[in-house]
């Protein structure tokens, strides 16, 4: 067999699937794939799926790319990122708008990145002149020193009806306009409350936040990250009445929110990191500022008992836990409220005590989260005691409680030891017929 | 039990609940796909490296795989033995959401099992394929996207072994293609 065709075209294409997934610090590959043999050139052009991720910047080249991706996209949805920079060449820039122009209908994703000034702020103004119908996904970054009029939002939103998930990261300014609320009642997937990297940027207040998330009536995902507070702020509660996944950065102040929203069929929780935009437009976790991990862990329960009063709390079955700044010990005090988790992931966290969903069997006491199938623990810092006593447990069917114990998998964690644990999960088939997978 | 014939004339007696984790096998043994069965019995008995029971419908019958070594179909045998229980995926994976939703991520035991060198894991690939045997197929895609990420059309060359055979005009093309993309 050939080198060159060492791969049928059918297999190739579906090599070519994982390697047109976009990842950070990773050039888009399509172009390369294609560059390789006559065989691959073909199996590439054909493969319209590899043509639609689209970037176009404020060069000429990156249109004369754009133009040679949509000509291989053919009719396929496009995701298309626009990088507006500090306007260095407008003639260019009204290039990229008449390329948006003539091709809005294919447009399914559309991110906006602004960096820096308020001269890059050319595009916004313009997009609610175009007709994105087909435009699905929305996501607007980076746009910290521009005072933004929701207003221009909701024009957008007017125009494209099957408009789902927006994100408005980096956005700390925005006006509100009564327009959202005609507009904004088909979003199901709201983000808002990520910082810019830039010195100057401030957050969101939760008040602001509470104004936008109110007007999307329809929300079954909402993602709050970095939020600012004022002590006598006291808005009134917003209902959602379908959002079933909430994601809170563990900014002390970003927490305050928990106390202003009603969700009574809320189903997951997530606990993450605050998120910045770094210089290379990525989203990253915030640091830690050590100062808030003392007065946290009060303002944490408070919120997590509000949090499950207001959403009915028997309903929660997953949770997320991302956050260095509360102790997991906590969970414990939270117990009664969380009942019924089913699934549980912990990430992050440093000096894992596995007591609280894992009490020892042979005491044979009720567990605290009886209902949980599934507990997965990444990039975590365990105590090799702990890991033993699992290990055990696992090892040891015949002194099992007769009831089935959760699927639990570790995914590069770390002992105290140093010892890497990246390799170490169970598979779980029965109580009496565990199998360690090492 | 159910018997699997390599083209190399190995038989392996694998258990059904292991061999049906091929959706071609899972077919063949409910009678769904008789096409595929006759004509690889055919195959088999051109190239004389098959010999067929003759009670058939026994438990013993072995099911020829032309297209697979013993070599590979152990190593395939090997993992579906360790997937076995595992819910099979549903037929309807084939939209663009689902395509971009997947990550390269690989779980630590298939990454330990798919550590094969380049011959054995293209005929991995190239076994799931055959047996339909999809988680099989996408850690041995995703493993060759792996390899693949990041590296120059050069470099994919020489990791696969694989010869420049554009034509000048086509070379002209691409050198373009590149100047845009540097442009940006």
């Amino acid at each position: 067999m050939s080198s060159n065709n060492i791969l049928p075209n059918e297999i190739l294409g579906c090599v070519f699937e994982y390697i047109c997934i976009p990842s950070p610090g990773i050039p888009n590959m399509s172009l390369s794939i294609s560059h390789v043999c006559r065989a691959w050139y073909q199996a590439a052009v054909h493969y319209t799926l590899l043509w639609t991720y689209i970037i176009l910047d404020e060069t000429s080249g990156s249109l004369s790319l754009a133009n040679l991706y949509l000509e291989r996209a053919i009719n396929a949805p496009l995701q298309l990122t626009i990088r507006c920079k500090s306007g260095r060449d407008y003639s260019i820039q009204s290039c990229v708008v008449s390329w948006l122009m003539r091709y809005p209908v294919n447009i399914k994703s559309l991110k906006v990145i602004h960096i820096s000034t308020s001269r890059s702020n050319y595009l916004l103004p313009i997009l609610p002149c175009i007709s994105l119908s087909g435009l699905e996904t929305f996501e607007l970054m980076g746009l910290n020193d521009v005072e933004l009029e929701l207003k221009t939002i909701a024009d957008i939103l007017a125009k494209t009806p099957f408009l789902k998930s927006l994100s408005l990261s980096g956005a700390s300014e925005l006006r509100f306009h009564p327009s959202m609320r005609e507009f904004a009642c088909n979003i199901t997937h709201l983000t808002i409350g990520s910082l810019s990297h830039i010195d100057y940027a401030f957050p969101l207040r939760v008040d602001a936040a509470l104004e936008i998330i109110g007007c999307c009536k329809g929300l079954l995902v909402l993602e709050c990250f970095t939020l600012a507070d004022e002590e006598d702020n006291d808005p009134p509660v917003t209902t959602l009445p379908h959002l079933s996944s909430l994601t809170i950065g563990d900014g002390p102040e970003t927490c305050r929110l928990l106390f202003y929203l009603a969700a009574p069929r809320l189903e997951s929780f997530k606990m993450a990191h605050g998120k910045i935009i770094n210089e290379e437009e990525e989203e990253i976790s915030m640091p830690d500022l050590p100062e808030d991990r003392e007065n946290f862990q009060d303002l944490f329960l408070g919120c997590i008992r509000a949090l499950c009063h207001l959403s009915n709390a028997p309903r929660i079955t997953k949770l997320v836990w991302e956050s260095s700044k509360v102790r997991l010990e906590l969970l414990e005090n939270c117990s009664r409220y969380l009942r019924n988790l089913e699934e549980v992931e912990i990430s992050g966290v440093s000096d894992v005590s596995g007591s609280i969903f894992f009490p020892s069997f042979q005491e044979n006491n009720s567990r605290h989260f009886p209902d949980i199938k599934s507990l997965t623990f990444f990039e975590c810092s365990l105590d090799p005691k702990w890991h033993h006593a699992i290990e055990a447990l696992y090892r040891a069917p015949q002194a099992a409680p007769s009831r089935n114990y959760p699927r639990i998998v570790f995914r590069r964690c770390t002992g105290k030891d140093g010892k890497r644990y990246s390799a170490f999960a169970f598979k779980w088939v029965s109580v009496d017929n565990v199998i360690p997978i090492t | 039990m159910v018997i699997l014939a390599t083209s190399d004339n190995e038989q392996f007696n694998v258990d059904k609940e292991v061999a049906e984790r091929s959706v071609l096998i899972k077919n063949m043994l409910e009678g769904e796909n008789p096409i595929a069965l006759a004509v690889a019995f055919v195959y088999m008995k051109l190239n004389g490296s098959f010999i067929r029971h003759e009670d058939v419908g026994e438990s013993d019958q072995s099911i020829p795989l032309p297209n697979i070594t013993s070599p590979v179909l152990k190593k395939v045998l090997e993992y579906c033995e360790h997937h076995r229980g595992e819910p099979l995926p549903s037929g309807d994976t084939d939209n663009a959401d689902d395509v971009r939703k997947r990550t390269t991520d690989i779980s630590e035991w298939d990454q330990k099992f798919i550590t094969v060198d380049q011959e054995m894991l293209f005929e991995i690939i190239l076994a799931a394929n055959y047996l339909d045997i999809k988680p099989l197929l996408d850690v041995g895609c995703k493993t060759v996207a792996n390899m693949i990420k990041g590296k120059t059309p050069e470099e994919i060359r020489k990791l696969f072994n694989i010869v420049n055979d554009f034509t000048p005009e086509e070379e002209a093309q691409i050198k373009k293609e590149n100047e845009w993309a540097e442009d940006r």
